[in-house]
């Protein structure tokens, strides 16, 4: 594998074999030297021999080894010739983060911590038996086809929440018709829970403001400010609809299962029938997602208030999607062209005056949210003109794993973690202590540095950072 | 011979299993499913839940047969410590597999199991006659 450096932050793989378009990685040194201890770059390879890809397969400086396609890529098809993949999207469909800015001060947490995660535990579900909502076959069609809508109109959140949402917290196309019944039945009684693995709702205090006044218009106004942030997807109901398709997939062209390099990279030409299905079912999966957000941030909201009364606020900043296909227009080489992209974990990255940015943000640009592992920053960056010129809108997820599981369990024993934490300020309320060693701080890529070529590389501005004050997770 | 080990794996989880006759095999891997979600030797023996998977090809088979486990996992909060009367069949179709598995309620925390993957798949029958068995699990 050739690598070359192209410029400050990007280095290429030119097309050899199979391969229809170069790997462009966006990464510092050091990044890419991780990357290229698994398989990563490898997976970008095999991306970029997909049909109708346009332009580059895309390598985010988070990256980390996938199932068919690495965790942090971008890759975008033509929408008349090109191919959709779930592989590509990633099992948890519509993974995401939501953030909510609040009338709080980091103080004003720590001195009544216990008693504000308890009821941020109570009003949040976490964990795998977490009970969600309970909804009938009907009323779940309507999660799918509605998305954020429908917990708006049942009584979670407002109008604004929705305004400040990536597609105002519903994607068209949702086909509930699509849907595989085992979908149906793993999701219908998940909708209000965070879930488990590196999904979590923490409270953090903003530590650096970068861009004042993006941050202002963000509703984040300095230092000490205290926040919300919310990370899950889809639950099992999204997890089943990939499986359910990478298996009807297989079963509908055999023939593209067999030429492939790795089976789990299964796609479907975009006119096909079974293209077309995942599609509807794939965005039912999204707009859940979405529901699911809204109502975990409605519930933050509440728990909030219960301890603080109305001066905790807590109003939504934005809520972006990580793990997603969608039908967008792009210039390539001159001329305007409709693509299907694909980000799996990346987060779409607008700059100031597009459309798909709500009215609120259109004059700075669209709000990128990035979430830390357990214990290490997140960030708040902005939409760069970068990201339309480079990367079909897009920047990075997240700090992206190093170590594996198995081996953070036993490096990082889940009482010298959860002490590490608290010497550092953070308190840890988990459903499980695995969970603790799991997600343990060490077992991730920096996030800071992650978050400086973003930066640096222009398809992102840094705005604000945020460090944790209290974790609750699965 | 051992029946599974759990492998590294940076995102996700992995395992290996062995066995002497490819359904000694399918069975280990059913309970190394459930010891990445958590320890087999705390899961009662309290029910049991049939199952049937059809597939052409062995690779298919196994990842209809763990996607079985973590779709019982999810709706059911059931966890499967053992696997009784496992039997392959193959016909003109390909393959089917019938099996009970034993097990109980997950207790506290555990179960979590997003999809199994095809990811790094193998299926393989070695110079000795035995098999092994590896797949990758999303968590």
């Amino acid at each position: 594998m050739d690598i070359v450096k192209e410029s400050e932050h990007v280095y290429a793989i030119a097309p050899t074999g199979k391969m229809r378009v170069p790997v462009r990685i966006f990464a510092s040194e050091e990044l890419l030297r991780k990357m290229l201890e698994d398989q990563s770059l490898a997976q970008a390879c095999n991306v970029a021999a997909l049909p109708g890809i346009v332009g580059a397969s895309i390598v985010m400086p988070d990256a980390h080894q996938g199932y068919g396609m690495s965790v942090g890529g971008v890759a975008a098809f033509d929408a008349h010739d090109g191919i959709i993949s779930p592989a590509a999207v990633g099992y948890d469909i519509n993974c995401g983060v939501r953030l909510l800015a609040t009338g709080l001060r980091r103080e004003d947490a720590t001195a009544r911590m216990g008693e504000l995660l308890a009821a941020l535990a109570k009003s949040c579900p976490v964990g795998v038996g977490g009970e969600g909502i309970r909804l009938s076959e009907a009323e779940f069609t309507r999660v799918m086809a509605e998305g954020a809508h429908w917990a708006l109109a049942h009584g979670y959140g407002d109008a604004d929440d929705l305004a400040r949402c990536e597609a105002n917290g519903r994607l068209p196309g949702a086909d509930p018709a699509a849907v595989p019944k085992r979908a149906t039945q793993r999701g219908r009684n998940q909708l209000g829970t965070v879930g488990a693995g590196n999904h979590f709702i923490e409270l953090q205090a903003v530590d650096e403001i970068y861009l004042p006044d993006v941050a202002r218009s963000f509703g984040i106004s300095g230092p000490g400010q205290l926040v919300a942030m919310i990370h899950c997807g889809s639950r099992g109901f999204g997890h089943q609809i990939c499986t359910e398709y990478i298996k009807r997939i297989e079963d509908t062209l055999p023939e593209i299962a067999r030429s492939l390099p790795d089976r789990d990279l299964m796609y479907a030409p975009i006119g096909s029938d079974v293209a077309r299905s995942y599609w509807g079912a794939m965005n039912a999966a999204a707009n859940f997602a979405f529901c699911n957000r809204h109502i975990l941030g409605h519930q933050v909201r509440l728990a909030l208030q219960e301890v603080f009364g109305e001066r905790a606020q807590a109003r939504t900043v934005y809520d972006v999607c990580h793990n997603i296909a969608k039908r967008e227009t792009h210039l390539v080489g001159g001329a305007m062209r409709e693509l299907i992209v694909h980000r799996k974990g990346a987060t779409r990255a607008l700059p100031a005056g597009s459309g798909d940015v709500p009215e609120a943000y259109r004059d700075v640009g669209q709000p990128v949210l990035i979430p830390g592992s357990m214990g290490t920053a997140s960030y708040v960056l902005v939409g760069a003109q970068g990201s339309l010129e480079r990367t079909f809108g897009s920047t990075a997820h997240g700090a992206g794993r190093l170590m594996s599981r198995t081996r953070a369990k036993q490096e990082f024993p889940s009482a010298d973690v959860e002490a590490g934490l608290a010497a550092r300020g953070i308190t840890v309320k988990a459903a499980s202590r695995n969970g603790v060693s799991e997600e343990a701080p060490g077992a991730y890529k920096d996030v800071d540095e992650v978050v400086e070529v973003s930066d640096a590389a222009g398809i992102a501005r840094k705005v604000a950072r945020l460090v944790p004050v209290g974790v609750l997770k699965g | 011979m051992q029946p599974y080990e759990l492998l590294e794996h940076t995102a996700d989880a992995k395992f290996r299993a062995y066995g002497e006759t490819l359904e000694e095999a399918f069975g280990n891997a059913i309970v190394a499913t459930s010891a990445i979600a958590t320890d087999p030797a705390g899961i009662a023996h309290e029910r049991s839940v049939p199952i049937e998977a059809r597939a052409r090809d062995l690779r298919r088979l196994l990842f209809e047969a763990l996607d079985q486990v973590i779709f019982l996992m999810d709706t059911q909060r059931f966890l499967p410590s053992a696997v009784q009367g496992l039997a392959i069949a193959r016909d003109e179709d390909g393959y089917a597999l019938r099996a009970t598995l034993v097990g109980g309620d997950i207790r506290g925390s555990g179960g979590n199991l997003k999809a199994i993957t095809y990811h790094e798949m193998l299926v393989d029958r070695r110079e000795d006659g035995t098999w092994v068995l590896q797949a990758v699990v999303d968590i």
